[in-house]
């Protein structure tokens, strides 16, 4: 049926493929749907597994996927690159209209939201050199957070997956807020340094 | 300058901050003394790169086939509209001609419909959104509408899509109406009165008209308070003829 309704459009050539992000984003702004379509190629596996992440539902994370990159499309002429990368923009905007679903759901929705091992997990199967790599990065960001000590994960996955305030995480967690922002900052820090070592500041 | 306590207080809640779980009165005032601290700045910059990697630890799961089929769908349709009326678009604007076309507008009165909450839900029921679905390329007519004012200002394109007597109308880059008004649609037919065909809030997507369009009628959008009302109390921003 997708073939039929795609009458008339063509599917994004070669030269479009070989185009960065940056690139595309530009003849975006202007109107280009194949060059959106190639952006939609590249990054919606990602933009869908964080969805579903945070909401746990399928139908939920098709609907927040769907927005964000009609959002990437719509507002093609905003993008800043000096600001971030155009995946780390859409996985922004994945993010915050996911958590924006979540809390519209219940607190019960949320606390598993936040607890990886219940939500029903499939994994897409690996099918290119790019996928492959994909997954050894989602592998090593998980033994990251893995090997930081329980409460200082359980913070962060709250925060960031769960859509709470700190201060909601404080009383759910029986803590004083200073130690939550104190276990929050410590998680990042431990984080971002196995990502690459903190250089000198200026 | 911040004073040394407010700085640290500021700088303890930047990890918060990057994981979104500071509240937005709190998220407001770290974003005023960010502006001014170059210290705190670098230190988010930083946090900030290990917020943006949590998304890799994620389980990678497919998206369903659908999904693009749905999404292309909506740009395909767009892009399409945004070519034929890009062409339009830079035409100077034929304001008096155009005017004159609809003698009764300048006669609405905004003063003169109350809207009970019960004819608003009449009114409601008629919405039908479109956004995910309905919109095809293959045989519907498509017709160029004439937006004006600030919305025209603001880049605002729209057109109807008809396919037989089912007619949608196509908006991009609308500007959301101001607080407790929605847009509201409106067929009119020769000089008769316009008659209310749904309200809507939509920035860029599709809306189907909720009332029978026949060929030579004007299907016009304005700007209404509350839930919409009867009859249109301000003048049409979209315009166009069947």
């Amino acid at each position: 049926m997708a073939t039929q309704r795609r009458t008339g459009t063509r599917a994004p050539g070669t030269g479009l493929r070989q185009l960065g992000d940056e690139e595309l984003m530009q003849l975006i702004a202007g109107g280009d749907a194949r060059a959106f379509e190639v952006i939609y190629e590249r990054h919606a596996t990602v933009a869908f597994s964080l969805a579903y992440r945070i909401c746990g539902v399928r139908a939920a994370a098709e609907e927040v996927a769907q927005e964000a990159f009609l959002a990437i499309w719509r507002s093609g002429a905003r993008y800043d690159r000096t600001r971030a990368s155009v995946r780390t923009w859409l996985l922004g905007v994945v993010h915050n209209r996911a958590i924006d679903s979540l809390r519209r759901s219940t607190v019960h929705d949320r606390q598993r939201a936040a607890d990886e091992h219940a939500a029903e997990h499939v994994e897409a199967p690996e099918r290119t050199e790019v996928e492959v790599a994909r997954r050894e990065q989602a592998r090593s960001m998980r033994a990251v957070l893995g090997a930081l000590p329980d409460d200082q994960r359980r913070v962060v996955e709250l925060a960031y997956f769960g859509g709470f305030t700190h201060e909601q995480i404080a009383e759910m967690l029986g803590a004083p807020l200073g130690t939550v922002k104190g276990r929050m900052r410590l998680a990042l820090e431990k984080m971002r340094a196995s990502i690459e070592p903190r250089e000198a500041v200026l | 300058m911040s004073s040394g306590l407010e700085h640290r207080d500021f700088a303890e809640s930047l990890a918060a901050y990057a994981l979104g779980a500071l509240p937005d009165e709190q998220s407001a005032q770290l974003r005023t003394h960010l502006a001014s601290c170059r210290e705190c700045r670098a230190e988010l910059e930083w946090l900030r790169a290990a917020v943006d990697a949590l998304p890799a630890s994620v389980p990678q799961v497919e998206p369903p086939p659908e999904l693009k089929g749905r999404v292309m769908e909506l740009v395909d349709a767009e892009a399409e509209l945004l070519q034929a009326a890009g062409e339009v678009a830079d035409r100077p604007e034929p304001p008096a001609r155009r005017r004159r076309r609809w003698p009764s507008i300048s006669g609405w009165r905004p003063s003169v419909v109350l809207v009970s909450a019960a004819a608003a839900a009449v009114l409601l029921v008629g919405i039908v959104l479109a956004l995910s679905s309905g919109v095809t390329t293959t045989t519907a007519r498509t017709i160029h509408a004439q937006v004006t004012g600030p919305a025209r200002l603001a880049g605002a394109r729209a057109s109807l899509r008809v396919r037989g007597s089912h007619v949608e109308l196509v908006v991009s880059r609308l500007p959301t109406p101001a607080a407790d008004h929605v847009d509201e649609l409106w067929v009119q037919r020769g000089s008769k009165a316009p008659v209310p065909a749904g309200t809507f809030v939509v920035q860029s997507g599709s809306v189907v008209v909720g009332h029978p369009v026949r060929q030579g009628d004007h299907v016009l959008v304005t700007v209404e308070p509350g839930r919409g009302t009867r009859a249109p109390t301000t003048m049409p921003f979209i315009a166009a003829k069947v």
